[in-house]
């Protein structure tokens, strides 16, 4: 048979499977536009060139490894389906009198032609988006793209190319496998053959929730940042494998339950339900589970990329209590003090900005963990829960407190005063080294303590003088120096604060004993790399999981729908009322559907604690703020859920014909 | 009085696109008195099924009536049809027509639970129905688990479970090979003995001859009918048989 005949059944048998193929293109355009956009972040020398070009690629080098492996098992899932609702038209081919290598040739080309297409229509589309991809990096970093050229680099081409080959060669071969193992008989039979038995469903049952229930565990017990990032990829792994055991054999449990309730189950509608219900879900496990997983995924990287991005400035406020500080050595003479006040004096007129809320003392700090009200020296070998009872004390004396505090105060020996803007665990009475200190009151608002942010100000002690500061120094083992320090607010925008910090840094180095000067406004500037590369990443991982979702949703539509449309037919044959029938099945429908999203939103709410913590790692300690996202998340993605439900229903009523 | 009566029925099918009409049925009449067994035969495309459907208040008639039981079913109102269908007909389809999601016990159960029968009434129910057709041991088995002669029996289990006044069948046999046919139809010839009305449309002239009356449709008309009489099954198959011949004289293959 001339070759030409076999092209044209391929083309003659994907116009037909229309239903299925187009999805599966466009799936698979989706995936490479995306997949090449990645290759294209990572190789691209003008994105390299930018100033956080080299963190973002960074950040999807690491990407890229989770992202193929995703991809490539998307792709074989949903190549499945289309070789699934096909096995009868080949079981035909083969009594009809095509071999299987015949068989196997049409496949070939039908593989080839879908492929190929969606290979260069993606390399298109993402070759098209890739210069909006970069624009938005730009905004992203908030660069001022004057004279960036942008070039595509060959590696986003050549890798997005092997790698689709070698998905098309896989799949080719699976489809290939499918076809030779089987004979005509098994193939014509191929749908009614799908239904598997579920075995030891109580013990699977009983496993699948003992992981949920462990994973739950996990986060819900969490209880500091750092064993939050270690678990988490345990609790992720142990979700998914929770959630594809209950899925599978949970719901034939729960169904065989009811269907043993003879009361229950030979009701009408229960009766038709229960039984159609059994039987989707022994289909659709996997499927269902599938989609849970990806929604949640959608819901976790949306949610953190939004918590860090809009939470910048929280972050920004907690690392930094005051836009600038700069430290001195005690040595410091008056002279050079005058150097320093004249420097910021003038760099303050000449960037049009205004010093406020500047205050200086003489300092000495302390790192301790504050366990059950007891100072110990922190061991490196718990660093999982040091972070939760480290301290980072800040002592200072008398006289630099009652110069910005409007009452003054006395402080007698071994007497102290706590600043601090939420409770510091420093207890009343103490004991550190030789001596007992005693809390002589609690200042909740000080300049010193107040900061900017509420969530994680560190305790100012104050002593009655700098002796009793280097008393308490050495009583908590600290041998660094007392150091003098400097803080204030500049009020201006970012790019006046960030010229004044850099001439700051410049002319410090001339006037000697200042030791160093941190600021805002260069952070901030690194935050939008790191964030922005952050909400990047976490975007193309939205764009993948969301299609993959939305497209899986799409193929069990229709799957089902040509089920139903035979058992709709002969439900009203056999005497069932049309309503009541379509009644039963779209609940089912609905059930079907938006179980895998209510499990998806259980899963959520038990990583939320787990999520916060994480977040904390990068400094974001706003609570509130996460759990608004999360919510806020979740209320979109249900409304995209929605639409897109409505969307594929049509499909599946279209396919039914109500 | 009869139990069925079909009264001048016509049925014109109109094509969904053009409007052009094709007369499927042609005042058809004819009437099924209680406890009787009669088959209808005929070529392929007379009409047979249209009229059954007809019969079976599954599709609409264009003109006439059909009058079971003194009720005619033009007169049942849309939503109650599927209520009527299931309380006084039962149906053995070509094709089984069985849900791949039932067992075979459910399957069979299936009417009863729509209309509300108790538990212990329909397992009282099911019981003597599984034992004579054989099926008690293939309970709880599933539609792709069983032969093609068990699905049918479980469909004509499902038919007899509600005790329907009327019994419609359309080529039960085609699917089957002669042994499955020949089991099925003498459990047919059972359940007749047991005084059920049977209606039975059929390619087969074995199959035929167990009825106690044929009817033959030609062209969407009744054309003649043969009864049985006194005759043994063996003197009616070869009256059949001649019969056909007189029909297919016509010109017409009789499939
Ligand atoms: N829905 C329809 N629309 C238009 N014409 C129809 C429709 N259904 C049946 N017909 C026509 O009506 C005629 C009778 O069809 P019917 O199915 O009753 O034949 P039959 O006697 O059962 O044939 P067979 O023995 O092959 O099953 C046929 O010519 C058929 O083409
Ligand atoms: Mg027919």
């Amino acid at each position: 048979m001339a070759r030409g005949f076999f092209l044209k059944l391929a083309l003659t048998n994907l116009r037909r499977n229309r239903k299925l193929t187009f999805p599966y293109f466009i799936a698979s355009t989706i995936m490479v536009g995306v997949y090449f956009m990645v290759m294209m972040i990572l190789y691209s020398r003008s994105i390299g060139n930018l100033d956080y070009g080299k963190t973002i690629q960074q950040m999807f080098g690491m990407g890229h490894v989770i992202m193929t492996i995703l991809i490539g098992t998307f792709m074989v899932y949903i190549n499945s389906f289309l070789i699934k609702g096909r096995k009868k038209e080949f079981g035909l081919y083969g009594i009809l009198g095509l071999e299987k290598r015949h068989v196997g040739r049409v496949i070939f080309w039908e593989n080839l032609i879908l492929s190929s297409a969606s290979l260069l229509l993606g390399i298109l589309a993402g070759s098209v988006f890739s210069k909006l991809v970069f624009l938005l990096l730009l905004f992203a970093f908030r660069v001022v793209a004057a004279g960036t050229t942008f070039l595509l680099p060959w590696q986003a081409f050549a890798f997005t190319g092997a790698i689709f080959a070698g998905i098309f060669i896989l799949t080719t071969v699976i489809n290939l496998l499918h076809i030779s193992l089987a004979n005509p008989v098994d193939l014509l039979r191929g749908k009614q053959k799908g239904e598997k038995k579920v075995r030891f469903v109580i013990p699977q049952t009983f496993i699948g929730l003992t992981i949920l229930a462990w994973a739950y565990y996990i986060a819900l017990r969490v209880d500091n940042p750092l064993a939050a990032m270690n678990q988490f990829f345990l609790a992720v792994v142990l979700v998914i494998a929770a959630t594809y055991i209950l899925f599978r054999s949970g719901s034939v449990f729960l169904l065989k339950i009811l269907r043993n309730n003879k009361r229950l189950y030979y009701k009408p509608n229960n009766f038709v339900a229960i039984s159609s219900m059994f039987h989707r879900m022994k289909q659709n496990a996997a499927g269902l589970a599938s989609i849970c997983i990806l929604s949640t995924m959608v819901l976790v990287t949306v949610a953190c990329s939004a918590s860090l991005f809009i939470g910048q400035e929280n972050i920004l406020a907690d690392m930094f209590s005051y836009d600038v500080e700069i430290i001195m050595n005690q040595e410091i003479t008056q002279e050079q003090l005058a150097d320093l006040n004249e420097l910021i004096a003038s760099l303050e007129k000449k960037h049009r900005v205004l010093v406020e809320d500047r205050h200086s003392y003489t300092f000495g700090k302390t790192f301790k963990m504050l366990k059950n009200g007891e100072f110990t020296t922190p061991d490196i070998r718990q660093y999982q829960t040091i972070i939760n009872y480290l301290v980072d004390i800040t002592i200072i004396p008398l006289t630099d407190y009652n110069r910005y505090s409007p009452n003054k105060e006395t402080l007698s020996d071994n007497e102290i005063l706590v600043l601090s803007s939420k409770e510091s665990g420093i207890p009343d009475v103490f004991n550190v080294g030789e001596n007992q200190y005693r809390t002589k009151a609690r200042i909740d608002d000080s300049i010193f303590s107040r900061g900017k942010e509420v969530y994680g100000g560190s305790p100012y002690i104050v002593v009655r003088d700098e002796d009793a500061m280097a008393q308490m120094l050495s009583d908590f083992n600290e041998d660094s120096p007392l150091r003098e320090t400097t803080a204030f607010n500049l009020q201006g925008n970012n790019e006046r604060g960030l010229k004044f910090a850099q001439e700051l840094r410049q002319g410090i180095s001339a006037i000697g004993n200042v030791q160093k000067i941190s600021d805002i406004f260069t952070y901030r500037i690194d935050g939008y790399g790191i964030y922005g590369g952050l909400v990047f990443l976490g975007g193309f991982f939205t764009i993948l999981f969301l299609s993959a979702t939305i497209l899986i949703i799409y193929f069990k539509q229709v799957s089902e729908g040509y089920d139903d449309q035979e058992r709709f037919a002969i439900l009203q044959k056999v005497g069932m009322v049309d309503q009541e029938v379509k009644r039963t099945i779209t609940k089912q429908i609905l059930i079907v559907f938006f179980l895998p999203l209510a499990v998806a939103f259980l899963h959520i709410l038990a990583a939320s604690p787990m999520i916060m913590k994480m977040l904390q790692v990068f400094n974001l300690f706003n609570t509130p703020l996460t759990a608004t996202c999360i919510a806020a998340t979740c209320l979109i993605f249900a409304l995209v859920y929605v639409v897109v439900f409505r969307l594929t229903a049509r499909t599946y009523y279209g396919i039914v014909k109500w | 009085m009869e139990l069925l009566q079909v009264q001048n029925i016509k049925k014109v099918y109109t094509a969904r696109l053009g409007g052009k009409q094709f007369t499927a049925l042609n005042s058809v009449s004819f009437q099924v008195a209680r406890g009787e067994y009669v088959a209808i035969m005929g070529p392929s495309g007379s009409g047979k099924t249209t009229l059954l459907n007809i019969i079976a208040s599954l599709d609409k008639h264009t003109a006439g009536e059909v009058i079971l039981e003194g009720r005619s079913l033009k007169t049942i109102k849309d939503r109650e049809l599927s209520a009527f269908r299931r309380e006084n007909l039962g149906f053995v389809f070509q094709d089984f027509n069985l849900l791949d999601t039932f067992s075979i016990r459910d399957n069979i159960l299936l009417p009863l639970v729509l209309s509300n029968t108790k538990v212990p009434e329909m397992e009282e129910r099911l019981k003597p129905v599984a034992e004579s057709l054989g099926l008690t041991a293939l309970l709880d088995k599933f539609p792709y688990e069983v032969s093609g002669g068990e699905k049918q029996r479980t469909a004509v289990a499902r038919a007899i479970i509600t005790r329907p006044k009327l019994i419609l069948a359309d080529e039960p046999t085609g699917m089957l090979d002669s042994k499955a046919a020949a089991n099925l139809l003498r459990i047919f010839a059972e359940i007749h003995l047991g005084g059920q009305t049977l209606l039975l449309v059929t390619h087969s002239s074995m199959a035929a001859s167990h009825a106690s009356r044929v009817l033959f449709i030609k062209d969407g008309e009744l054309f003649s009918q043969l009864y049985r009489g006194a005759d043994t099954q063996k003197q009616f198959f070869d009256r059949i048989v001649s019969n056909l011949s007189v029909l297919s004289n016509g010109g017409v293959d009789i499939g």
